[in-house]
């Protein structure tokens, strides 16, 4: 494990134990090992019912370990000394309603243990950056569902915490709020604080996260960067003009039967094939040009974040 | 600290946002407007009350003689004006004089009809009243009001019949509102207002904050600890630095923060409209705040507990109200069973005789031990039966409380003396005593053997037979045969006893010397062997000894330190003078000198109920009001209490002539202890039935462990009924009442404590541990 890690995670587990006449234990997660390096954004995928949501109580020390390790800071996972560090935004958190927005940054503030002085010198700035600026002294009653995300992730981020763990951020907030949340994050990893992220958005988390852990039934599947997920793959997308038979009886003579076309209007034909090595697309090409097939465009094709997701958990469910 | 206080202020935040807070502070200030117009203003008393109608018949009897009689008199002149209606009942009650003993309050409604009459006073028929110079001076005017008339007339009314109205008062306040006076006074005296409002002040508290109070902030803060432990709320608090008791802890007292508000409003609003309108300011009454917050703060601990663990509001506050009303019923049964059961069925008092024992429980009556009981197996079996009637069984302790009866066991004559106390009743006739015997031979069957001509406290045998009684004022010998009654005269004095003397004077001799009465407090003791008497007497210590003709000369006396001056129980063995004080410490005098020689102290904070000394003087017990023994032995100095059975749990000590010690305890069972040998030498155990078993081993040990929030209200009234410390006239029985008091409600204080200790602490931990 890096020194430079700020959560440590190593053979993670956890048992709830259900029912009051018939105990049954849950197994929700199930030897969970990883690491997130100090200043990343670091996601958290998974179905519902991975686990995912339990390992964050976890490491906040909500919920206790069964077994395993979980250090935060290098403190046991809900340490006090932690959690002073950290900021949390969670899953459908609620905001006492008889606050408003100043009073909840200042309930909150003083959790964390700052000084009402403090706070009130922040806030202003704090709710600008999340776009609450004018709201400020209204009731969090009156806020929407965005609103009351984006004054959470305020007070996640009062007290300038050097981790902060955000489950489901941008939950009922519009795209361009996203967008804004985003460039906040973006902005707070520049200053050097790491965030966990635990979001079911793939495509957020793909434009978010440096890096990402991908769960399923209580176990983690990989844990890989997310350039590493969404490196080129083997297959090729053509731009093809000329006859579709010429085109199938040319692929068919490197290897490549039944590949993928579809026509355009404009006439030509975009096929998609699975290649092999570098000979291989070469012989392609060969093929096409011996007969006269005119190769407008010619790209490898990239894998998405979701594919590869669902790959990892298809493959986890069989 | 600040997490904690961001918590507490929160829970400030939201009780002030809440809108019913705003709703209960606005009722609690539309009812202090409400009562802020009363008053309380004194006035003239122009009504005779029940209690000041000593005996109406009576009265009625005297004016009707009075009517056929030619002389002035003020019966003759109120007869004369009385209207033909009002002669009527007053004839009825003449009538029903004759047969019926008098009660308080007779023909009241007639006596004042009479009152507003203006030709009340006729100077003539008045010329024989001591009148003093104001109702004189009143008495010849003409020119008063309504009330000052008829107030002039109640005061020459009891001038005149001293022995039938008997005046409490001459003035009574009167309840104002907005100036305007209501019409019926209020029957206390202006130096009583102060009593009155305070005693109405702790009814309103106990309704509105004790009842209504605590009943609405329930339902109003049920919600709180719930909703502070839901998902959404609870995860965004503990990924603070904060820790979790405390979280619960400070959530807990935010919640109380809605009773305080408004126990702190309703109490200083109450404070000051009693303060600025009836002019009682009584700062004990902000006291109450913290009192009742604290009577909150039970509930609320069941409820808040409740909402950590299920976090569902509903099912707080039905838990919280089942926890209630279980405590109500608990203390109702428990209450119930001990009053009609337990208490009267308790012994009291242990006469050992030759061959065995007899016991006096407290509904007075007294039983042999017997191997077969009606109910099949061996217990107590009563004897000495008291076929008078009377009250209800558990009703005769009350009705008896007074009585004095403690029977005693004349070896001599192998029988048993007791004296029965009886009251004065009628046409001013004083209070007596009637000596009851009981021969063994005849079943020890009841009967009555005279009426001392006085009242007499204590009935005592010596070895030589010789049966004394000791008044305050009197020592007899009671003799027992002077003048044989015919059955006409012993019917006749079982009937009228009390209301007209039959005494049968030869049968008492005095023995007692030429000296002055005694006082209240008093005790008295006898040592049977010499025949001595030990007297306490307002703090005068005397010691008695027979001298020629068997009469009693004072051989002792002494005056106790003022200091000092505190009495309660006295025993007399050789030249041993036990006294009991109030501080619970027995001095031990020398007889002789009466000079202090040893000062004990048996128990630490308790009283002692009862005390005697073994024949021989070598061992004495004591029983505190706590139920504790305490045994020592004077010749070697050794306290022998650890080895005193059922420690806690006595209700009665004697010596038998063995000098075995004997102790009653578990209700009716008595075992026989030997001092020397310190091992149980006999044991009657009567066993416990079915309601006794429920009573000591399920509903009182609920009791001592639940929490008795009710007796929270009961510390208000004492805090705002009771003086600070008793007066310096206030009597023995009062001062330990009051010591009684107090230790019973710190008991309830301390138990109440320990149920909201117990139960936030297992909140605290079920909250610690549990996964959110």
């Amino acid at each position: 494990m890096s020194s430079t890690s700020v959560i440590q995670v190593d053979n993670l587990r956890k048992t709830f134990r259900e029912g009051f006449f018939r105990r049954r234990d849950i197994q929700a997660l199930k030897g969970v090992s990883f690491d997130v390096p100090r200043g990343s954004i670091f996601g958290l995928l998974g179905p519902n019912g991975a686990g995912k949501t339990t390992l964050i109580k976890v490491l906040l020390g909500i919920v206790r370990r069964s077994s395993g390790n979980a250090t935060v800071f290098g403190f046991t996972a809900g340490h006090r000394k932690a959690r002073q560090q950290i900021g949390y935004l969670p899953e459908n958190h609620r905001i006492p309603r008889h606050l408003t927005g100043h009073s909840a940054l200042e309930y909150y503030g003083c959790l964390s243990g700052m000084s009402v002085r403090v706070i009130k010198q922040k806030r202003e700035e704090l709710l600008d950056t999340v776009g609450l600026a004018e709201w400020g002294t209204t009731s969090v009653s009156k806020y929407s569902k965005g609103m009351l995300q984006r004054l959470g992730l305020a007070q996640a981020m009062l007290h300038e915490p050097e981790l902060i763990v955000l489950d489901e951020p941008t939950d009922g907030v519009d795209p361009v709020g996203r967008t804004e949340i985003r460039a906040v994050l973006k902005g707070l990893q520049q200053q050097g604080t790491t965030i966990f992220l635990n979001s079911h958005l793939l495509q957020e988390v793909e434009l978010t996260c440096d890096r990402v852990a991908i769960m399923a039934k209580g176990q983690v599947k990989t844990v890989a960067d997310v350039t590493e997920l969404t490196k080129p793959g083997a297959d090729l997308r053509l731009r093809l003009i000329g006859a579709r038979e010429e085109v199938t009886q040319a692929l068919t003579s490197v290897g490549i039967n039944y590949p993928q076309m579809i026509s355009d209007p404009d006439g030509s034909i975009n096929v998609r094939v699975t290649t092999g090595d570098q000979g291989h697309v070469d012989r392609i090409v060969d093929a096409l040009r011996a007969r006269s097939i005119t190769i407008r465009s010619l790209e490898p094709t990239r894998n998405s974040l979701e594919e590869a997701f669902l790959g990892l958990v298809r493959e986890s469910t069989g | 600290m600040r997490p904690y206080l961001a918590v507490i202020k929160d829970s400030f935040r939201e009780a002030f946002a809440a809108r019913v807070l705003w709703l209960t502070l606005g009722l609690i200030g539309l009812f202090l407007f409400a009562i802020a117009p009363l008053s309380l203003d004194p006035g003239l008393a122009t009504e005779l009350e029940s209690e000041e109608v000593i005996d109406g018949y009576g009265l009625a009897a005297e004016l009707v003689a009075a009517s056929r009689s030619d002389e002035p008199s003020p019966s003759r002149h109120l007869w004369s004006i009385l209207s033909s209606s009002i002669r009527e009942k007053v004839q009825e009650g003449a009538k029903a004089a004759e047969s019926s003993s008098g009660r308080r309050g007779r023909l009241r409604r007639e006596w004042n009809a009479l009152l507003e009459k203006p030709e009340f006073y006729d100077a003539e028929s008045w010329q024989d009243v001591e009148l003093d110079d104001e109702l004189h001076s009143l008495a010849v005017r003409d020119d008063l009001s309504e009330a000052e008339l008829r107030a002039r007339n109640r005061r020459l009314l009891a001038a005149a019949f001293p022995d039938h109205i008997r005046l409490d008062r001459t003035e009574v306040m009167y309840l104002s509102y907005f100036g305007w006076r209501l019409d019926a006074p209020i029957p206390i005296s202006p130096e009583g207002k102060t009593k009155l409002v305070n005693e109405v002040v702790v009814a309103t508290c106990a309704i509105l904050l004790g009842f209504f109070g605590v009943f609405i902030s329930i339902l109003v803060t049920a919600s709180l600890v719930p909703r502070t432990f839901e998902a959404g709320e609870i995860s965004l608090l503990l990924s603070k630095p904060v820790s979790r008791p405390l979280l619960f802890l400070t959530r807990f007292l935010g919640g109380c923060a809605f009773t305080l508000v408004n126990a702190a409003f309703l109490m200083a609003g109450l404070w000051l409209v009693v303060g600025l309108r009836f002019d009682v300011w009584n700062p004990r009454l902000l006291l109450c705040i913290p009192i009742y917050l604290f009577l909150f703060m039970i509930y609320y601990a069941v409820s808040a507990t409740t909402g950590a663990i299920w976090r569902n509001a509903i099912l707080s506050i039905c838990l919280t109200l089942v926890f209630w009303f279980t405590l109500f019923l608990l203390a109702t049964a428990r209450d119930t069973v001990e009053e009609l059961v337990i208490a009267p069925n308790r012994l009291s008092q242990l006469i050992p005789i030759d061959d065995g024992l007899l016991v006096v429980n407290e509904s007075l009556e007294v039983m042999q031990w017997s191997e077969v009981t009606p109910m099949g197996g061996p217990g107590w079996s009563e004897v000495f039966r008291d076929s008078g009637g009377g009250p209800p069984r558990f009703a005769r302790r009350f009705a008896f409380a007074d009585s004095g009866f403690r029977p005693v066991y004349d070896a001599e004559q192998d029988r048993m003396l007791a004296l029965e106390a009886l009251p004065g009743r009628g046409f001013g006739a004083r209070s007596s005593s009637r000596v009851l015997v009981g021969h063994r031979e005849q079943d020890w069957e009841r009967e009555s053997a005279g009426q001392a001509p006085t009242p007499m406290s204590s009935i005592f045998v010596d070895e030589s037979g010789r049966v004394i009684l000791v008044g305050l004022d009197h020592i007899y010998e009671f003799t027992g045969n002077a003048v044989e009654q015919s059955e006409t005269q012993k019917w006749l004095a079982e009937k009228l006893s009390g209301f007209m003397k039959f005494g049968n004077d030869d049968a008492f001799r005095e023995l007692r010397p030429d000296l002055d009465e005694w006082k209240p407090p008093f005790a008295v003791d006898m040592d049977t062997s010499t025949g001595a008497l030990a007297v306490y007497s307002d703090g005068e210590l005397s010691v008695l000894s027979i001298g020629e003709e068997g009469r009693y000369d004072l051989s002792a006396t002494t005056d106790l330190e003022p200091e000092d001056k505190t009495g309660g129980i006295v025993v007399i063995r050789g030249d041993h003078f036990f006294l009991t004080r109030e501080s619970g410490e027995v001095s031990l005098f020398d007889a002789a000198t009466l000079k202090e020689i040893q000062r004990y102290t048996p128990f630490e904070e308790s009283e002692v109920e009862q005390m005697t000394v073994s024949s021989d003087g070598r061992y004495v017990v004591a029983l505190s009001d706590e139920k504790q023994a305490w045994l020592y032995d004077l010749q070697n100095s050794n306290d022998l209490s650890e080895a005193v059975p059922g420690q806690g749990d006595i209700e009665a000590i004697a010596f038998n002539s063995q000098k075995e010690l004997i102790t009653a305890d578990r209700t009716s069972r008595v075992r026989v202890v030997n001092p020397a040998k310190m091992n149980i030498v006999a044991e009657y155990d009567p066993g416990l039935d079915i309601t006794e078993l429920a009573y000591r081993y399920c509903l009182n040990p609920m009791y001592i462990v639940l929490p008795k929030p009710g007796e929270l209200n009961a510390i208000v009234n004492e805090l705002l009924t009771q003086p600070d410390e008793a007066s310096d006239d206030s009597s023995e029985d009062e001062f330990a009442d009051q010591r009684r008091t107090h230790s019973e409600l710190w008991s309830a204080f301390w138990s109440n404590l320990a149920f909201l200790v117990v139960i936030l602490g297992y909140a605290c931990w079920h909250v610690s541990r549990r996964d959110f």
